[in-house]
């Protein structure tokens, strides 16, 4: 683990989503679920505005220790993430978009709809990246980003930030 | 040196050897030695080169001390026994006598430490007549008196051949390693002696065809040690991939002529049940079989790296006359087959 | 009379063989042929074979003989004849018509199930000459002919898990499954070639002449290890459930209800072998009650739904290896031929909910399919309650007849308490499934798509669920079980088998209501991860055993032989010792030539002396 890199914030983010997903395996029921997730919830929250470090430090590894005994042998994992049922399951699908621009154009001549189309999506890409950075920026609070998911379009009307990357992501699977 | 010299020095040394093979009586074979050896003696030092007066004067002392004790024990020979034929020795001590400057003029362990020193003094063709022709007279006259003290002979012999292997090993000058070479062949002649002559005489001919290839082989390469032989594939790239078989032949490799002797006298020991010391003289070929392996390795098994006008000399005229290099070459490889007539031909 | 049966059973075969590679020949002929072209015709030429394989069982009602029948001379040496021949008997007439209508259904679903898949027409060839195989097999007279069936289902087993071949997973599970059958398959080459070099005859009917004696032990265990290997018995077990990797018709078809049960199937034909023989016999009673135990016990806690169900599948082998340690081989291949139409309905069923629900596979996430999907989870229903043993129902028949047989008996006790106990759990995990994957609310993803419009989707699952239920009252009116003796019980263990499972699932219902209150947000551990991490089995065998190997080859291979051996005791004691004797020897070198004079007088002098010595 990279955990020697992390500060102690990350780690006890990653603490607390790790501890989430296992309890999501143990707690089939949503009810049940939902409440021991709050449960937990003020676990962490009894602590956070801990400032002395040394005591902080030991109770992420209390924490750390009290998730190992009690975490599930076999976690919920999402069919399509690493570890899934069906992760990588189509071999042929597996290639990554950028492929497709070393494809030779007498390749490219055969599929020639797509590849106007592409030719289209590339060009909006690059007309809207300025826009996109700057609707990023000003959604991103002054003191950092809270989580490192992007923030959802809010606007009407408007796409989700670096809506290429949904629009021209690799297929997983055969439709 | 002028021609003429030159022709009576090579007429005397042939003519010391001849008499000396002539010989039934040990006056008469004692003047044939000493013929021979101040015969050779000029042709040595024909190069004024310390070096070579070096080497000279070493062989002369030696040589000379070898000849005065063979005089000394034929004298006693005689007064014991009234007896000056070579043939009949019949007393003990003097015959122990006469077997030891023997040994010490073909340069057998432990008399052995004149022949490095000497033939290391010398160009490649006199290195040539001394190790083959200058030790075809003391080997007559071993072969001729009875040695009926076996034990002797084979200590001699399995000394030689160790010292061979061990001496070997740490050099790395060319006319070293193949002083060394032969005084382990000879350590195996001399262990055979008591037991087989006529073995002792195969081998000792198998010996001269491949010491002759080598030095002849060494000669055209111009090479003195080790590394000089590296550059070789460039000279001459035919006879650097033949050189390792000739090599290996001298080491006793089985389809190869110099696995022949060490065969049969293998065989021949165990037959009189000298099974151990067959066993350990076999153990002592590996020692000479790696300083083999090692000129092998340096020669043709690697490239060395040269500048680019070291590569080409190959494209030039061969200048030097390659009939007897080819004929002893082949000789040195291929005779093997040949086993059967050779031992029939060669019984004494 | 006869010689008309003899014709018409082999034509049969041979019509049934040639119909099924019909499809895979065409593929080879036509280099390019439409996407479905493959499955169309191979629906058409197994439903086909199903009928003449009917038409077969028709005929040997009428007239039933037990009779082989040799149609070609193979290989025939002085010494060793073999021919090929085919055997009509009880199982192989009856064992095909329900392969095929089993096989027929499961490609009919694999339409729905597969039609995405790129290379959907290798996947109805590979599946095509699977079944082929698996008739070779089934009517085979001779070793070899049943070794070729027995290796191709094996190789094409180890395909058909690898059939996603991006998947790391899917290939160690494959891998997996190749080398376990390689264990069972060295038993069975043992057991050939003893055959081979002591009875001199590969035919089965000669070789049940044998003189039943000590020595027949050891083929006889070769054959129950072939058993073990093929049909995932304990200790060569982890393979099945690794096996859920391949594609649901694959785990529905192979790993469920025909190839698995090849094992079961070769010692039921082996049966008047090992007929006499206790021993043989107690192990393998013993072996099927610890595996039907410890595969029930792991099927309580595991979370994925294809798991389960391969739990259930490896327990309900265990059932059939308890009936032939019985010695009632008739009962353990009725149970066979029940346990393929309930294990496959409840596989499709399983296939069409993780379909529907975009390749989840984890009942924690399913719930409330009853809503969703009411016909499939009434199919699933079925198939469980058949599974169960619910009187009346395909699985009650061959079930409670082989747990009767057993109560009835005099054998081990441990080995009745196992297998009881795996009973109660059947009901304990059966009632799970049910619980977390039909009642309740939906755990899925909020958008929905699932539907039950597709035909080719719906028709097989209802045929199966007929036959689940209506199957096991017919074939057990066919079966007279002739080694079942006429006996009176007493209540108690007449039902014994019905109140374990009431108790079961009484337990279960108890545990599920226990669980919708979850007092705790995590059970106490120990028993559940034993359960769910299958007895740490896998962890031992596949790490332990291996490391302890590699560690040993490396402390004997590279540091005892290659440093030790090849080095320090070799050629570096032999460089080490030779180096100073070479460097005395040339340190005598020294240019001088006083020593040499004086080495020469004094070897004269020694020499001299000692010869002295030696006369006077």
């Amino acid at each position: 683990m990279a955990s020697a890199y992390l500060t102690h914030q990350q780690k006890v983010m990653r603490l607390y989503k790790k501890s989430l997903r296992h309890l999501e395996s143990w707690c089939v029921f949503r009810d049940k679920y939902r409440f021991y997730a709050c449960m937990l919830r003020a676990r962490f929250d009894e602590n956070k505005n801990e400032k002395d470090m040394v005591k902080a430090t030991k109770m992420l590894r209390a924490g750390e220790e009290e998730f190992w005994a009690n975490q599930h042998p076999q976690p919920y994992i999402f069919p399509d993430s690493p570890g899934g049922t069906s992760y990588e399951r189509y071999e042929c699908y597996k290639v990554p978009e950028w492929v497709l621009d070393y494809w030779h154009p007498s390749e490219k001549a055969m599929y020639p709809d797509y590849f106007s189309k592409r030719e289209q999506w590339k060009k909006l890409r690059m007309q809207s990246w300025d826009k996109e950075v700057a609707q990023l920026q000003a959604e991103t609070p002054a003191d950092g980003p809270k989580t490192e998911a992007l923030p959802p379009a809010r606007k009407e009307g408007d796409l989700p930030p670096l809506w290429w990357q949904f629009v021209t992501r690799p297929r997983q699977h055969p439709t | 040196m002028s021609p003429y010299t030159l022709t009576i020095m090579i007429f005397g040394i042939g003519l010391g050897t001849t008499i000396t093979l002539m010989s039934s009586h040990w006056l008469l074979a004692w003047m044939g030695l000493e013929i021979n050896t101040l015969a050779m003696l000029p042709l040595m030092s024909q190069h004024n080169h310390p070096r070579a007066v070096q080497a000279t004067t070493k062989y002369f002392l030696t040589q000379a001390t070898a000849a005065a004790m063979l005089l000394f024990a034929s004298t006693t020979n005689a007064w014991i026994t009234g007896e000056w034929a070579i043939q009949q020795m019949t007393s003990l001590i003097p015959l122990t006598m006469i077997t030891m400057p023997l040994t010490l003029k073909i340069g057998l362990a432990p008399m052995h430490s004149w022949l490095p020193e000497v033939l290391q003094g010398l160009d490649l063709n006199t290195g040539l007549i001394m190790s083959t022709w200058q030790k075809l007279a003391p080997f007559a006259l071993l072969l001729q008196i009875q040695a009926n003290n076996p034990t002797l002979l084979i200590t001699l012999g399995l000394l030689s051949t160790l010292v061979g292997g061990w001496g070997g090993m740490n050099q790395t000058q060319l006319r070293k390693i193949l002083a060394y070479s032969s005084i382990a062949h000879l350590g195996w002649m001399m262990l055979i002696l008591p037991f087989s002559p006529s073995l002792t005489l195969i081998t000792f001919i198998t010996y001269i065809i491949m010491t002759c290839s080598t030095f002849m082989i060494f000669e055209i390469n111009k090479a003195t040690n080790i590394n000089m032989l590296a550059t070789s594939w460039a000279k001459a790239p035919t006879l650097t991939s033949l050189t390792p078989l000739v090599l290996l032949s001298l080491g006793g490799l089985p389809p190869l002529t110099g696995f022949m002797p060490k065969w049969l006298i293998l065989q021949e020991l165990t037959k009189q049940e000298l099974t151990t010391t067959a066993t350990f003289v076999a153990m002592t070929a590996l020692l000479s079989l790696y300083f083999y392996l090692r000129l092998s390795y340096a020669m043709t098994l690697t490239m060395a790296p040269n500048n680019l006008p070291g590569t080409i000399p190959w494209r030039l005229q061969f200048k030097s006359f390659s009939m007897p290099l080819a004929t002893t070459t082949m000789a040195s490889i291929t005779l093997l087959p040949i086993m059967p007539a050779m031992s029939t031909l060669l019984k004494l | 009379m006869k010689l008309f049966y003899a014709c018409s059973a082999s034509t049969c075969v041979v019509l049934i063989l040639l119909l099924l590679l019909y499809p895979v020949i065409l593929s080879f002929i036509r280099s390019k042929s439409p996407k479905f072209e493959i499955y169309y015709h191979s629906v058409i030429a197994l439903g086909l074979s199903f009928y003449i394989s009917m038409m077969l069982l028709l005929l040997s009602l009428i007239l039933p003989i037990n009779m082989t029948v040799t149609i070609l001379p193979w290989t025939n040496t002085d010494v060793f004849d073999m021919d090929i021949s085919l055997q009509f008997d009880l199982y192989s007439v009856m064992f095909m018509p329900v392969a095929l209508y089993v096989t027929w259904q499961i490609l009919e679903f694999a339409y729905t199930y597969m039609h995405a898949d790129p290379q959907i027409n290798r996947f109805f060839k590979y599946l095509l000459i699977f079944m082929t195989a698996m008739i070779i097999f089934v009517t085979a007279n001779n070793l070899l002919q049943l070794f070729i069936g027995w290796e191709i289902m094996g190789i094409m087993s180890f395909l058909l898990i690898g059939w996603w071949h991006g998947r790391a997973d899917a290939n160690i599970a494959a891998l997996q499954a190749m080398i376990y059958n390689r264990v069972g398959d060295i038993g069975l080459i043992y057991a050939m070639a003893w055959f081979a070099i002591i009875h001199n005859s590969w035919d089965i009917q000669h070789i049940f002449q044998l003189p039943q004696n000590e020595k027949i032990n050891l083929p006889l265990i070769a054959l129950i290890i072939a058993a073990t290997g093929k049909s995932a018995q304990f200790s060569l077990h982890p393979w099945l459930p690794s096996a859920m990797e391949g594609p649901t018709p694959v785990s529905a078809l192979l790993h469920s209800s025909t190839m698995v049960v090849a094992g079961i199937f070769l010692l039921v034909r082996m049966n008047p072998l090992m007929e006499f023989n206790p021993t043989i016999l107690t192990i393998c009673l013993c072996l099927g009650a610890l595996t039907t135990f410890f595969s029930a016990l792991c099927a309580l806690t595991q979370n994925d739904i294809k798991k389960i169900v391969a739990f259930s599948t490896s327990s309900q082998l265990g059932l059939m290896m308890v009936a032939i340690g019985l010695n009632q081989p008739d009962l353990a291949f009725l149970h066979i031929c029940t346990h393929a139409f309930f294990k496959a309905l409840l596989f499709l069923c399983s296939g069409s909910f993780i379909h529907s629900l975009n390749g989840e596979q984890d009942i924690r996430k399913m719930g409330g399919m009853l809503y969703l999907m009411p016909i499939t989870s009434s199919c699933f229903t079925l198939s469980i309650l058949s599974l169960m043993g619910v009187p009346f129902m395909t699985g009650f028949f061959s079930k409670d007849t082989i747990l009767e047989a057993m109560s009835a008996s005099y054998v081990n006790i441990w080995a009745i308490t196992l297998t009881l106990m795996a009973t109660s759990f059947t009901a304990v995990y059966s009632l799970r499934l049910i619980f977390f994957v039909l009642m309740g609310r939906p755990r899925t993803k909020p958008v929905s798509t699932m539907n039950e419009h597709d035909p080719y989707a719906i028709k097989p699952l209802v045929r199966l669920a007929v036959a689940s239920i209506i199957t096991g009252c017919l074939l057990v009116h066919y079966m007279v079980p002739p080694k079942m003796p006429v006996i009176t019980m007493p209540p108690i263990l007449k039902l014994a088998a019905l109140i374990v499972s009431l108790i079961g699932f009484v337990i279960a219902l108890g545990l599920a209501f226990m669980a919708n209150k979850q007092l705790k947000p995590k059970p106490p551990s120990g028993p559940h991860h034993f359960s769910n991490m299958l007895g740490f089995f896998p962890t031992i065998i596949h790490r332990f055993i291996p490391k302890i190997i590699l560690t040993m080859a490396q402390k004997i291979a590279s540091k005892m032989i290659d440093q030790t051996w090849l080095k320090k005791t070799g050629p570096k004691a032999a460089s080490n010792i030779n180096k100073p004797l070479a460097t005395t020897t040339s340190n005598v070198q020294r240019g001088m030539i006083k020593p040499y004079i004086t080495l020469f007088l004094l070897t004269l002098t020694i020499a001299g002396i000692l010869v002295y010595f030696t006369i006077f």
